[in-house]
C-alpha cells in the first residue's frame, strides 16, 4: 500500500505541536506571565475581573474602566474615605453668587508624563493645564466621541445642545465654542451652569472630567490608550496591556507625591471566573479578592467564616449602592399604595441577609445608600416599619394594610415578580416570594425572569403596561455620591430610568429645589422630605438592602484605604514584601 | 482532486453569504440594542443617537448588511448615483466616516463593547490561543482514545473493555465545568504541580498560531488540556470501539488472517484505517467546534481565547462580534469538512472525488 500508516500521521501531528515549533524559538517579547519574585519591585497581584472597555477617561462607564483611570488620572476634584469631595488637582474652587459660575484654582506641579514602550524611561511632557480640563470636557461632549457618561456633564451651559448636535449641522462648531467650560488662565477653569447645581464639586471629581493631554488623543486617535502612547497624570500608568489577557501598571516616579508610593507595579491576568480567582488566592497566586478583581465567590463564604486564616483576612466596608425591589406603580392592583406598602413590609430583610447574601449587608429603608451626601439611611423616621426588630410585627402590620387595600390575606392577587437571569438574583427572588406567600397565603405570586436587555426593555417607562410585571429587581450604583444621582437621576418623573413609574408632583418640586441651591444643610433636609415621600409615604419602591464590599485582602496587605467610590487608591496602600515572599516559597 | 476542492469552494460562498445575513437578521430581531444600557442605567437618548450613529446602526438595516458585506464606500457609492433608493438619506450622511472596508476586503468591523478595537484584532488575538489549546486537546483525544477503543474492541467484554467503555461514559458525561475547578483543585491547590490558571504563551506566535514551547507554556496548558481532551478522548475511543467491533467481523479481515498475517498488523494496517471513517467523520466539525474556543474550558481556566466572544457578544448584542466569530467559526467548519473529504477517498480507496 502506498499510504502511511495512520498511526504515524497522528503521531507526526501530536509531534510536530510539541516539539517541531521547537527550532522556531525565538526571545519571546513580554516573559512576563510568570509572577515577579521578591527581588523585583513591591509589587501588587490581582487579577482582573474583564477587560476594561476603554482606558480613556471620557469613554470608560464601568467599574473596570473606571478603576484604571483613576489610578492614572487626576482630576480637579477627588474623594476621600467618606465620600467627601476633595482637592486633587485643584486646590480651591468656589461659586458666584448666583451659583451658575465656578471658578477652580488649580496647583502647576502636576505634570504629564509618557513610558517609553521600548526602553521604559519617563518622559516629563510639562504641567497639567486648565486648557487640559477644557479640552476633556469638551471631548466627552463631543457627539463625534459618543461618551456614554455625556449627560451626566448637561448641567454645563451648551452642554446638552452641542452632545444632541447632528455633527452634520453646519452650525455644529459654534456649539462646540459656545460650551460653558473655559481656561482663564493655565492654572484656573470656568464652568458656567445652566442651571445652580450645588453638588457641581462632586462632578468634577468624575472621570468624564479628568484632564486629557490633547497631542496624545491627537496624534493616536482611538488608540491613545495603548501602552507607549498614553500619556497619564496620576500615581500609575500602564505599562502592558495584552488584550483579553493580562495587564501591567507601573509607578509614575514623576508623580507629585512619588516618595510616599510604596506599591510599583499593579499586575495580573485577566480572569472572568471568581472561583479560579478564589483558586488563586488561595494558592498564594494573587494578594486580595477585591477590585478591579472578584470579591469572594458567595459559595465559598460559610467556608471563608468558618476557616481561622480566612476568616481573618476577610474585611467589609459599606459600598454606595442600593438592592431594591420597585413596584410599577400604574398597574393595578399596586396602583393602590397600601398594596405597595403590604409588599414593601412583608420582606425580611435580615434573614435574607443571613441565610442567602451572608456579606454583612445592611437592611434598607430608604433609597439613597450611606456614603451618599443627602442619604437617609440613619434617620428611623423613614419607614422604619421594612426594619423592624420584629419582623412578626412587620408581618402583622403587611397583613393589616392588605386587608385595609381590600384584598384580606391576600384574596384575589395575582402577582408577578420579575428579575433578570441570575442565580443571586434566582434565590433573592424565591426568597422574597415565600416571604409573600406566607404573609398573604391566598394571594398567587409567580416569578420570571428575563435576560438582561430583554429585562430592562420591558421595564422602560414607555413600554406597553401589559407586558410589565408588578414587582421588578433593580440595584443602583453612586456614579457620584450625592443624592441628586439617586433622587432625581432615577426617581424624577421625567428619569428615562423611571421603571416605577413613579410620579408624585411634590417629589419633583423637593429635589428640583435642592438641586438648585448650594447650602448643604437645606438640601439635606429637602432630600430627606423627599425620600420620605418616596419610600415610606407613596412606597414606590422597596429597598431591601445597602451594598457592602466583601473582600479578601492577604495579611502582608498592611496598609489599605478604600473608597467608597470605584478606584480605590493603591498609590496609599502598602505591602509587607518580607512576608508576601515567605508565603510563596 | 483539485477540481473537487475547488468546487467545494465555490460551493460554500452562498453557505457563508446566507449565514452572516441570518446572523445579521437573527441579532437584530433580538429586544434590545447594544447601546440601549450601560450597565443598570439607561442611557440618555442623545447619547444612545450618538453611539449608533458611529457604527452606522441609524441606517436601514439593508444598508447596514451592504456596508457590512461590501463597505461603506460601496453604499455610499450607490447611493451617490441613485439616490431614491429608500434609506439611502442616511447612508449619504455617514458614509465619509468610513466605519466598515467590508468583510469582502477582510475587515470585520469595529467591536461595539470595547472602545477603539476592531475584531480583526480582537479574533487575532484570541484565536491563536484557543487554536492552540484546541490542536493540543485534539491531539490528546486521539493519542488517548484511539488506543483505548481498539484495546476495548480487541478485548471485547473482558474487565478490561468494561473500565475502558466506563471511563469513556465518564469522560462524556462530566461536564468540564465540573471537570477543570476539580482538576484545579487536585493538582493546583492541593498538589501544587501546576499553576490554578492563566495561559503560559503571548503572541507573537511563529506562523502566528506556534507557541514557545517553554515549560512555563507547557505547565499551564497540562490541565486545560486534560479538562477540554478528557471529553474528545471518551467520544473517540466509544466510536473507535464500536467501528473496530464492526470491521473485525468482516470477510476481508477473516482472509488475512487466514493467511497468515501477524496480529499487529492485521489490526492496524487492515482493520483500524477502515474503522476510523467514523472517527475522521466527526472529527472535522469537533476540530472546527473546538478550535474556535470552548466557553467553558477558557472560562474555568482564566484563558483568553475566542470562546467568551460566542456567549458574551449574544448578550452584549455586539453585533459586529457575533458575526465575526461566527464566520470564522464557518469558514473553518467548512475547511474542516473538506479535509475530511479527502481523508475519506485516501482511507478507503473506493470512495472517489466525483
Amino acid at each position: 500500500m502506498k499510504s502511511k500508516w495512520i498511526l504515524i500521521a497522528l503521531v507526526a501531528m501530536a509531534a510536530m505541536l510539541f516539539s517541531a515549533c521547537a527550532p522556531a524559538a525565538q526571545p519571546a517579547p513580554g516573559e512576563a506571565a510568570a509572577p515577579a519574585e521578591a527581588a523585583g519591585p513591591v509589587t501588587l497581584d490581582t487579577v482582573f475581573s474583564t477587560e476594561p472597555p476603554s482606558l480613556d477617561p471620557s469613554l470608560g462607564s464601568d467599574t473596570q474602566s473606571v478603576w484604571a483611570v483613576r489610578q492614572m488620572f487626576m482630576g480637579l476634584t477627588g474623594f476621600n474615605e467618606d465620600a467627601e469631595v476633595v482637592p486633587a488637582l485643584a486646590t480651591e474652587w468656589s461659586a458666584s453668587e448666583d451659583g451658575l459660575t465656578w471658578t477652580y484654582t488649580m496647583r502647576n506641579d502636576v505634570h504629564w508624563v509618557k513610558r517609553d514602550a521600548a526602553t521604559g524611561e519617563f518622559e516629563d511632557l510639562g504641567p497639567v493645564t486648565a486648557g487640559d480640563v477644557v479640552f476633556a470636557v469638551g471631548r466627552t461632549l463631543d457627539p463625534l466621541e459618543a461618551s456614554p457618561y455625556a449627560s451626566m456633564l448637561y448641567m454645563i451651559e451648551g452642554a446638552e445642545e452641542f452632545n444632541a448636535a447632528d455633527p452634520a449641522a453646519e452650525n455644529f462648531e459654534e456649539l462646540r465654542a459656545a460650551l460653558g467650560v473655559t481656561a482663564l488662565d493655565d492654572t484656573t477653569v470656568e464652568f458656567k451652569l445652566k442651571k445652580p447645581t450645588g453638588y457641581f464639586p462632586a462632578i468634577t471629581g468624575l472621570w468624564i472630567t479628568f484632564p486629557q493631554y490633547a497631542p496624545a488623543v491627537e496624534e493616536h486617535a482611538e488608540r491613545w490608550t495603548e501602552p507607549g502612547n498614553i500619556v497619564t497624570n496620576g500615581p500609575y500608568t500602564l505599562e502592558t496591556w495584552q488584550h483579553g489577557a493580562y495587564m501591567r501598571y507601573v509607578k509614575n516616579p514623576l508623580w507629585i507625591d512619588a516618595d510616599n508610593v510604596q506599591i510599583e507595579v499593579i499586575q495580573g491576568p485577566i480572569i472572568e471566573s471568581e472561583s479560579t480567582a478564589m483558586s488563586m488566592y488561595e494558592a498564594n497566586e494573587i494578594d486580595m479578592m477585591a477590585d478591579p478583581g472578584w470579591g469572594p465567590p458567595l459559595p465559598d463564604m460559610d467556608r471563608i467564616k468558618a476557616d481561622a486564616a480566612l476568616s481573618e483576612e476577610l474585611f467589609i466596608a459599606p459600598r454606595t449602592c442600593t438592592y431594591y425591589y420597585g413596584f410599577v406603580n400604574a398597574k393595578p392592583p399596586f396602583d393602590n399604595p397600601l398594596v405597595r406598602k403590604a409588599f414593601a413590609a412583608a420582606i425580611d430583610r435580615q434573614s435574607l441577609i443571613d441565610n442567602l447574601l451572608k456579606g454583612e449587608q445592611v437592611p434598607a429603608h430608604s433609597f439613597v445608600s450611606p456614603g451618599n451626601f443627602g442619604n437617609a439611611a440613619g434617620d428611623m423616621d423613614i419607614a422604619p416599619w421594612m426594619v423592624m426588630e420584629n419582623y412578626a410585627d412587620q408581618l402583622a402590620q403587611a397583613r393589616e394594610w392588605i386587608a385595609e387595600a381590600g384584598y384580606p390575606d391576600g384574596e384575589g392577587l395575582n402577582i408577578l415578580l420579575m428579575y433578570n437571569t441570575s442565580e443571586a438574583h434566582a434565590q433573592v427572588a424565591q426568597a422574597v416570594q415565600a416571604m409573600w406567600s406566607e404573609a398573604f397565603p391566598r394571594a398567587t405570586v409567580s416569578v420570571e425572569n428575563q435576560e438582561w436587555q430583554v429585562y430592562l426593555n420591558t421595564l422602560l417607562p414607555d413600554a406597553p403596561l401589559e407586558e410589565k410585571p408588578h414587582v421588578y429587581r433593580l440595584g443602583w450604583c453612586a456614579d457620584f455620591p450625592d443624592a441628586a444621582n439617586w433622587l432625581i437621576g432615577v426617581y424624577r418623573s421625567n428619569s428615562d430610568q423611571n421603571y416605577a413609574m413613579f410620579n408624585s408632583p411634590e417629589f419633583d418640586a423637593l429635589v428640583d429645589e435642592a438641586d438648585s441651591i448650594s447650602d448643604p444643610d437645606r438640601r439635606e433636609e429637602l432630600y430627606k422630605q423627599a425620600e420620605q415621600i418616596l419610600v415610606d409615604e407613596v412606597t414606590a419602591i422597596a429597598p431591601i438592602y445597602y451594598y457592602t464590599y466583601v473582600r479578601l485582602y492577604k495579611p502582608w496587605m498592611t496598609n489599605i484605604v478604600i473608597s467608597p467610590v470605584t478606584g480605590d487608591p493603591i498609590h496609599e496602600w502598602t505591602i509587607d514584601v518580607a512576608a508576601k515572599a515567605a508565603a510563596r516559597q | 482532486m483539485w477540481r473537487f476542492i475547488i468546487r467545494r469552494i465555490i460551493w460554500s460562498i452562498p453557505v457563508i453569504l446566507l449565514l452572516m445575513l441570518t446572523v445579521f437578521s437573527m441579532m437584530r430581531a433580538l429586544p434590545g440594542g447594544p447601546f440601549d444600557f450601560e450597565g443598570d442605567k439607561s442611557l440618555a437618548k442623545a447619547v444612545t443617537d450618538n453611539l449608533e450613529r458611529r457604527h452606522h446602526l441609524d441606517w436601514s438595516e439593508p444598508w447596514q448588511f451592504v456596508s457590512y458585506v461590501l463597505g461603506d464606500d460601496v453604499a455610499g457609492a450607490v447611493c451617490e448615483s441613485v439616490s431614491s433608493i429608500p434609506g439611502c438619506d442616511k447612508v449619504l450622511d455617514g458614509y465619509k466616516a468610513g466605519v466598515s472596508k467590508g468583510v469582502i476586503r477582510g475587515d470585520l468591523g469595529m467591536a461595539m463593547r470595547q472602545r477603539g478595537r476592531t475584531i480583526n484584532d480582537i479574533i487575532g488575538e484570541s484565536f491563536p490561543v484557543s487554536l492552540q489549546l484546541g490542536l493540543m486537546a485534539i491531539a490528546f483525544g486521539l493519542l488517548t482514545g484511539v488506543p483505548l477503543g481498539t484495546i476495548a474492541a480487541l478485548k471485547q467484554n473482558t474487565a478490561i473493555d468494561y473500565a475502558a467503555s466506563f471511563f469513556a461514559v465518564l469522560g462524556l458525561s462530566v461536564p468540564s465545568l465540573v471537570l477543570g475547578p476539580v482538576l484545579i483543585w487536585i493538582f493546583a491547590l492541593k498538589l501544587g504541580w501546576f499553576p490554578v490558571s492563566t495561559w503560559g504563551a503571548q503572541p507573537p506566535f511563529f506562523l502566528g498560531f506556534i507557541p514557545t514551547p517553554t515549560k512555563a507554556f507547557f505547565m499551564h496548558a497540562a490541565l486545560p488540556v486534560t479538562a477540554l481532551g478528557l471529553a474528545l478522548t471518551a467520544s473517540i475511543a466509544r466510536l473507535t470501539r464500536a467501528s473496530l467491533l464492526q470491521v473485525i467481523g468482516e470477510d476481508y479481515i477473516r482472509t488475512a488472517r487466514a493467511k497468515g498475517l501477524p496480529q499487529a498488523t492485521l489490526i492496524v494496517r487492515h482493520a483500524l484505517r477502515n474503522s476510523l471513517i467514523p472517527v475522521v467523520t466527526i472529527l472535522g466539525p469537533l476540530t472546527a467546534a473546538v478550535v474556535t474556543g470552548s466557553f467553558v474550558t477558557e472560562f474555568v481556566f482564566g484563558i483568553p481565547g475566542m470562546g467568551k466572544h460566542f456567549i458574551t457578544s449574544i448578550n452584549n448584542r455586539d453585533y459586529s462580534m457575533i458575526s465575526g466569530v461566527t464566520l470564522v467559526y464557518a469558514l473553518l467548519l467548512v475547511i474542516a469538512n473538506m479535509i475530511v473529504d479527502i481523508v475519506y477517498a485516501w482511507l478507503d480507496p473506493r470512495i472517489k472525488f466525483d
